[in-house]
């Protein structure tokens, strides 16, 4: 896996920021919040007329491949760029996912 | 004679039997009685049991993890102020009632969409309303009332996920 950037840990913590509020900045961003983060992007049918969903070249089946930096930057594009909508639009599937998060923030 | 003999000493064959088997029954309810651990109070109104054994402790402004190897449970209490920031005006209470039961806004019905697996309601003992489901990686519950201001969420992942929370939904109570 290409390492996490300390700037990448930032842009995925503000987009969870918009999903979970402030207390989502002190999550420590790691590979299982990342899965878990696609998990959530893909869960919202209801949601996904905001946008598009993934770019495609970097989903394998339905994961996304976060082990590569590559997808990670493109994801990170893709949200920046028009995301905010589909971000608010998730906290309420998010809200069911918080404590999964809290644990893979925890490496539990 | 012998056939009045025969049937009395039948008779309390039969019932030394059931004696026994209603004593093994009455020591295997006190011995779930007794697996639960300690109990954990959250905000000062809701008693829940905790696992037999735990670790770490971790303690966050709105929740408290615990773990062990094999498992760990997160304890979430969720207000109101969470319920508005997801878009709804409605109390925590009346938020996931309409959630498990007959969702109606885009709120409710979006916190359930994609789960792959069904919501149970266990009968409870008590005035707690218990909701749960399979999360994926382990089990899910939320214990509502309508004399709380808050829903509490118990989240179980690892092992034995079934026995946590049939324990939870014996042992937990109003204070």
């Amino acid at each position: 896996m290409e390492p996490i950037t300390e700037q990448e840990k930032q842009d995925f913590r503000e987009f969870l920021s918009t999903i979970y509020g402030p207390q989502a900045n002190s999550w420590n961003i790691n590979l299982k919040v990342l899965e878990l983060f696609g998990e959530l992007l893909q869960s919202s049918a209801s949601c996904s007329r905001y946008m598009d969903m993934v770019p495609r070249p970097f989903v394998a089946g339905n994961v996304i491949k976060w082990v590569s930096r590559q997808a990670r930057g493109a994801i990170i594009r893709h949200l920046k760029n028009g995301g905010k909508h589909y971000l608010i639009c998730l906290r309420a599937a998010g809200m069911r996912m918080k404590p999964q998060f809290y644990l893979a923030s925890l490496g539990l | 004679m012998k056939i009045v003999r025969n049937i009395i000493a039948f008779l309390i064959i039969v019932l030394t039997i059931q004696g026994c088997q209603l004593n093994n029954i009455k020591h295997e309810a006190d011995a779930e009685r007794e697996s639960t651990g300690g109990e954990l109070i959250l905000k000062g109104r809701v008693s829940v049991p905790l696992p037999e054994s735990y670790k770490k402790v971790l303690l966050d402004d709105q929740a408290m993890i615990i773990s062990e190897s094999g498992y760990s449970v997160v304890y979430r209490w969720i207000d109101k102020k969470e319920i508005e920031f997801i878009g709804s005006n409605k109390s925590p209470y009346d938020f996931f009632k309409s959630v498990f039961n007959t969702p109606t806004s885009d709120e409710e019905k979006r916190f359930l969409e994609g789960l792959k697996y069904k919501v149970h309601r266990p009968n409870s003992p008590t005035d707690l309303e218990f909701y749960y489901f399979d999360n994926g990686v382990g089990q899910q519950m939320y214990i509502l009332s309508n004399v709380l201001s808050f829903v509490i969420e118990v989240t179980y992942k690892g092992d034995d996920n079934h026995k946590y929370i049939n324990s939870v939904v014996t042992h937990s109570k109003l204070q």
